[in-house]
């Protein structure tokens, strides 16, 4: 996932936390879609995407006077956007849920790329993967975690996390072959 | 032929496609913004009006009766173990959910702490050693109960509960001397 353009983000940074919603609402446009992207894979719903930015934005807005410049704030960000999203997800589907293929298309509804059928194609492929097997794959290969990192991120065993990857794998192969 | 998974994880990590919310996330968060800025205000005022009707006499009551309450609080942490932590937590789970929250959250009380104890000295300076005076054993009194649980999370530093009870401590504290440095701030223009 391509990151956003950090230049700026501490002037904004600092008239957010002094109250100024405008630059706060800056921050939102750059970060918003990074965050949303996340939130959609790792739980497979517009709805539940939804709740989690508005959560996790919120919480940017209480927690930003927490922000120590230490790091990168897309990094800061993801870190809690993962945990609101994660959190999130425990309650609301259970590690086999696979979507239908209408809910699949809803989420793909709100998909942007550049007019691009074999980016939907994949996309669709990814989406429909049972939950936790599409969580490992997009935490794995797509965000970067090992597994030791998964095993703690959403509470499985490393061997778990490895079958999931490993059977993400063999389901994409197979929708991508088709 | 089957694709090897070298390939296939290749494909994702140059996938591009991206999502959008749609704009009544924005507006929903403005919203929650609005209505919560609304009651601090409202909190707010009502803090500084007790606290301007008291005048000198009971400047340092609102930061001694709630510094009383952080004490007993954990200090019962250290005193009872486990059940203390369970009380001092209560709701609190969201609080130094990390490690490195916990960092963060420790520095800020450190932050804080300097800012009053200067405070003091500037009150000192200014004629009045018995407010200050009153003002700094309350900060020591505090930063004795903290290091208690301190001992304790750092000889158990895997324990969740110790954790976010040392942020819930970091927490309440900071936000406690920073409304005290504030208040102080105002009756001393």
């Amino acid at each position: 996932m391509s990151l956003p353009v950090e230049e700026g983000i501490e002037d904004l940074i600092h008239k957010a936390i002094s109250g100024e919603r405008n630059a706060f609402h800056t921050i939102y446009n750059r970060y918003a879609s990074m965050v949303y992207t996340l939130a959609v894979r790792l739980t497979g719903s517009t709805e539940h995407a939804d709740d989690a930015v508005q959560e996790v934005f919120l919480r940017v807005w209480n927690k930003l006077g927490t922000f120590g410049f230490k790091s990168k704030f897309s990094t800061w960000l993801y870190r809690l956007a993962l945990n609101v999203v994660l959190r999130k997800k425990n309650k609301i589907i259970s590690e086999e849920t696979a979507y239908s293929d209408t809910d699949v298309e809803l989420v793909l509804a709100r998909a942007e790329c550049s007019e691009n059928t074999t980016a939907i194609d994949l996309e669709r492929a990814l989406l429909k993967l049972p939950a936790l097997q599409r969580q490992v794959f997009v935490l794995f290969v797509m965000e970067g975690f090992s597994h030791s990192e998964i095993m703690e991120i959403i509470g499985i065993s490393e061997a778990a996390s490895k079958t999931s990857l490993s059977r993400a794998r063999e389901n994409l192969r197979k929708e991508l072959s088709k | 032929m089957k694709i090897p998974d070298e390939e296939i994880d290749q494909i994702y990590q140059n996938h591009t496609v991206s999502y959008t919310p749609g704009e009544e996330v924005w507006q929903r968060i403005a919203h929650n913004i609005q209505t919560n800025e609304q009651s601090d205000q409202l909190r707010n005022t009502r803090k500084r009006a007790l606290f301007m009707n008291h005048a000198k006499l009971n400047r340092y009551l609102h930061y001694a009766v709630r510094t009383a309450v952080l004490f007993l609080a954990v200090s019962g942490a250290v005193y009872w173990g486990h059940a203390g932590i369970t009380a001092l937590i209560s709701g609190r789970s969201e609080l130094a959910a990390t490690a490195t929250e916990l960092k963060i959250a420790e520095k800020q009380y450190k932050k804080a702490k300097i800012q009053l104890v200067r405070y003091a000295e500037k009150l000192k300076r200014s004629g009045d050693a018995e407010g200050a005076q009153a003002l700094l054993e309350n900060i020591r009194s505090i930063d004795y109960a903290v290091e208690g649980l301190e001992t304790m999370y750092r000889q158990d530093s895997g324990n969740n509960e110790l954790r976010i009870a040392m942020g819930t401590v970091y927490y309440e504290q900071t936000e406690l001397l920073l409304s005290t440095s504030a208040l102080i701030g105002e009756v001393t223009r």
